[in-house]
C-alpha cells in the first residue's frame, strides 16, 4: 500500500467500515510508515475534539436562506426534494378529478337512462293509440260543437238585431215626431 | 377541488331538472293555457277529460298517416289537445263563470285575442285565439257554460291550420253531442 492509498482509506479506517483484508493492509502500512501514523493520530485527535462539541440542530429555514444567499437554483432543488415527499396534492387532485368525472358521468348517465326508460314507456300499444285517436276525435267534436253553438248564438243575436233595427228606428222616428209637452 | 365539486354538483342537480323540464315543454308553448284546478267538478255526473300531449299526438299522427293523412298532418303540428267537460247544477253556474273570468283575466294581457264572447240568458261562451308573429294560429281556447247543463274548457295548442281544424272537427261532429252517453270509466263515447 502506498501513502496515497492510505490517505484515501484513512477515514473509512477510522470509521471501521473497511473489510478485514483492507484493514490488515492499512495496519501493515502503518507499521512501516511513520508519516502516515502521525497523519492518522492528528486526524483522530481532531475527530475526538469535534465529538466533544455540543450537538446543534439546524433550523429548516436556515438551509433555504443559505441556498438563497448563495444564489443557486436551489429553490427548485428543495422544492423537488420536498415534492418527493409531498405527493399528497397530486393524489388529492387525481382523486378530486376522478370523483368529479364520476359525478359528471352519473349526472349525465342516470337521467339519460331515465329518459331512455321514459322513451321505452312511450312505446304505446296499438290499443292506447287507438284510444288516443278516439279521444282526439271526441275533443275535435267538442270543439266543433261549441264553435258551432257560439256561431248560432251570434247569428241569432245579429238576426234579432237586424229584425229589431227597423222597429227601433220607427219608434225613434215616432218619438222624435211626437209634439213636446 | 372546490371548483370541481361545484361543477359536479351543479351538473348533478341541473341535468335531471333540465330533463324534467323537457317533459313539461308543452307548458311553455304560447298556445297552452292552464285552466287551473277543476277538481271540484271531478265527481260531476258526467265528465269528459281528454289531455293528449306531444309524444302521443305524434304516435297517433304516425298511426293515422295512411288512413287519414289530413288528421295526421294536423296532429303532427299540435302540442296539446285538452278538453274538460262536466255536467253542472244551477249552483255550479256562478262558480264556473268565476273560473272563466279568472282565465280571461290571465289571457287578456298575454296577447290572446278574444274572438267571441257570446251571452244568452243561461249560456255563456268565450273563444280566444293566440296568433304568432307570422300570423300563425298557435292556440285556441273555448270556455263555455250552460246553466243546469254543462261546462266545457277546451285548449288546442301547436301550429294550427284553422281550415284543416275546421274541416276535421266538422268531420268528427257528433250531432247528438248534447245527449251523448259517456262511459263513466273510460270517459269515452259509448
Amino acid at each position: 500500500m502506498t501513502c496515497k492509498e492510505f490517505e484515501m482509506w484513512m477515514i473509512d479506517y477510522m470509521d471501521g467500515s473497511l473489510s478485514r483484508e483492507q484493514r490488515e493492509r492499512v495496519d501493515a502500512h502503518l507499521q512501516k510508515c511513520a508519516t502516515c501514523r502521525t497523519m492518522l493520530a492528528d486526524e483522530e485527535a481532531v475527530h475526538a475534539e469535534l465529538h466533544q462539541l455540543p450537538k446543534m440542530s439546524c433550523p429548516d429555514d436556515v438551509i433555504d436562506q443559505l441556498l438563497d444567499a448563495v444564489g443557486d437554483d436551489t429553490d427548485s432543488l428543495t422544492d423537488r426534494i420536498r415534492s418527493w415527499f409531498r405527493v399528497e396534492p397530486v393524489w388529492k387532485f387525481g382523486l378530486a378529478g376522478a370523483l368529479a368525472l364520476a359525478l359528471i358521468v352519473a349526472a349525465i348517465y342516470i337521467p339519460y337512462e331515465k329518459h331512455m326508460a321514459t322513451l321505452q314507456q312511450t312505446e304505446y300499444t296499438p290499443e292506447e293509440i287507438e284510444q288516443a285517436k278516439s279521444d282526439i276525435e271526441l275533443a275535435l267534436a267538442y270543439f266543433h260543437h261549441y264553435a258551432q253553438k257560439t256561431e248560432t248564438i251570434i247569428e241569432q243575436q245579429v238576426l234579432s238585431e237586424a229584425a229589431l233595427k227597423p222597429i227601433k228606428s220607427s219608434i225613434g222616428k215616432a218619438i222624435s215626431n211626437f209634439p213636446p209637452i | 377541488m372546490k371548483k370541481l365539486m361545484f361543477v359536479a354538483i351543479l351538473l348533478l342537480t341541473t341535468v335531471p331538472f333540465v330533463q324534467a323540464q323537457k317533459n313539461e315543454d308543452y307548458k311553455k308553448h304560447p298556445g297552452y293555457v292552464d285552466f287551473g284546478s277543476l277538481d271540484q267538478f271531478k265527481d260531476a255526473e258526467e265528465t269528459v277529460e281528454v289531455f293528449i300531449k306531444g309524444p302521443l299526438l305524434k304516435f297517433v299522427s304516425r298511426a293515422t298517416s295512411h288512413e287519414d293523412p289530413d288528421l295526421a298532418r294536423l296532429l303532427d303540428n299540435l302540442v296539446v289537445i285538452k278538453v274538460n267537460t262536466f255536467s253542472i247544477d244551477a249552483k255550479d253556474y256562478k262558480e264556473v263563470r268565476d273560473i272563466i273570468n279568472n282565465v280571461s283575466k290571465k289571457l287578456d294581457p298575454q296577447k290572446w285575442e278574444l274572438m267571441v264572447r257570446a251571452k244568452e240568458s243561461d249560456e255563456y261562451t268565450e273563444i280566444y285565439t293566440q296568433f304568432g308573429n307570422d300570423d300563425k294560429l298557435l292556440g285556441l281556447v273555448v270556455m263555455a257554460v250552460e246553466e243546469n247543463d254543462e261546462a266545457a274548457f277546451i285548449n288546442i295548442a301547436g301550429d294550427i291550420d284553422p281550415s284543416q281544424l275546421g274541416k276535421l272537427s266538422s268531420k268528427f261532429d257528433i250531432p247528438e253531442l248534447d245527449s251523448l252517453e259517456i262511459d263513466a270509466k273510460t270517459h269515452h263515447v259509448k
